[in-house]
């Protein structure tokens, strides 16, 4: 039955690493409708300590090349917990949605 | 940081174990609590999940894991990462494999103890973590053996809350023979990470009870998770420390804030009166006045 599955499947580094993986290639399901806020990092104060990526649940933050922080607004589900934890405080938060009950 | 080396600009270099996009509310703490795990073990993890909230990060056809992820009943995390072992011992690939359980209170406190209890009996090496936010959050926050005294739960509601104090696994788990015992919170994460690679280390069974505050249940704001979590430790009501042959080792010394401040945030503590928020400030000065005084393996009282 598993070896039906491993050649249907193509499951190639059955073996090598003791357990396959199931997915090969993982897609980002889109959060970003569960968004009100979205954090905005502003660059000129950040000291790229990594907090925000240490601290953020949903794994939203990468590093460019330059080794500053970038989020991913696919995933970003707006909880501002980085904006929270910045020992600088660089983030600041947008409102994204909800604008139109604002009196 | 002393006896482990973490080096934060070097792990930032690598890929996200646990990516993003799952179902998690925002601000969730127990999965920072896996991408902390992840972070501090590696890729070479198979994960066992007793159902709970974290459950529902992985559900098919998707998965946000790059690790090898199980799936279990609740009442069995243990024994189905015994299985496991067993597998790895017979391929012999158990040296540089870390085999970790990731379970809620619910599952470790109250359903799956006998599991626990009988993998720590047998001195496995599993690594057991507890994502403690201290009721059962899945099915709609309900009371559990974690939960605070005066607690509001949806089966305790106000006035009067939880009647009950809440047990205390790690000693229980230290009594009953696991090699290494913690308490950790996802608040103080550097803390967690070391612990979690003296763990990797440690052959024999490891039970970390990591406190993870949740948003719903607590009934605080997303951003103030982490400050929650914060403020329970600077209070003294959740003690970090490590028990190592029945030595216990206290890792962080609280400010001792009063106990007011740190209730004040969380909504579930909302109805309380004065003098019970006096009498959680007195059992917490009692607690540590037996840690410290060296009189931690005594009986509670209550």
């Amino acid at each position: 039955m598993l070896s039906k599955i491993i050649k249907e499947k193509d499951i190639k580094n059955l073996g090598k690493k003791g357990i396959p993986h199931a997915v090969e290639k993982q897609q980002l399901i889109e959060r970003a409708n569960w968004r009100t806020f979205k954090p905005v990092i502003d660059y000129d104060k950040c000291i790229k300590c990594g907090m925000c990526w240490l601290h953020c649940p949903d794994a939203a933050y990468d590093f460019n090349k330059e080794g500053f922080p970038v989020c991913n607004s696919k995933v970003c589900k707006g909880c501002l917990l980085c904006v929270e934890v910045c020992p600088v405080k660089c983030i600041s938060v947008e409102q994204e949605r909800g604008k139109l009950h604002k009196k | 940081m002393a006896d482990v080396d973490f080096n934060i600009k070097e792990e930032m270099k690598k890929p996200h174990l646990l990516t993003g996009g799952t179902f998690a509310c925002a601000g969730c703490n127990p999965v920072l609590g896996i991408r902390l795990t992840l972070i501090a073990l590696g890729r070479n993890v198979i994960m066992v999940n007793s159902s709970g909230c974290m459950t529902l990060t992985a559900t098919w056809p998707f998965t946000p894991y790059r690790i090898p992820w199980v799936h279990g009943a609740i009442e069995n995390g243990g024994s189905v990462a015994a299985g496991i072992l067993m597998g790895l011992k017979a391929l012999k690939k158990d040296k540089d494999t870390h085999v970790v359980v990731y379970a809620g209170d619910g599952a470790t406190y109250d359903i799956g103890l006998q599991s626990l209890s009988g993998m720590i009996h047998r001195r496995e090496k599993i690594i057991y973590i507890c994502y403690n936010n201290c009721q059962f959050a899945n099915t709609g926050h309900q009371c559990t053996s974690a939960t605070e005294k005066y607690a509001r739960t949806t089966t305790t509601p106000p006035p009067i809350g939880n009647p009950l104090p809440r047990k205390n696994m790690a000693k229980m788990m230290a009594m009953g023979g696991a090699d290494y015992c913690a308490t950790a919170c996802v608040s103080f994460p550097f803390d967690f990470i070391r612990k979690l690679r003296k763990a990797a280390k440690v052959e024999g069974s490891v039970f970390i009870d990591l406190l993870s505050p949740c948003e719903p249940g607590w009934l605080v704001k997303p951003h103030e998770t982490i400050k929650s979590g914060k403020l329970m430790v600077e209070s003294g009501m959740w003690p970090l420390y490590e028990i190592e042959k029945k030595k216990i080792t206290i890792n962080h010394k609280p400010e001792m804030i009063p106990v007011k401040e740190a209730l004040k945030i969380q909504g579930r503590f909302k109805h309380l009166t004065e003098e019970q928020i006096g009498e959680i400030q007195e059992t917490v000065i009692k607690e540590w006045e037996r840690i410290t005084n060296g009189r931690f393996w005594e009986a509670e009282e209550y």
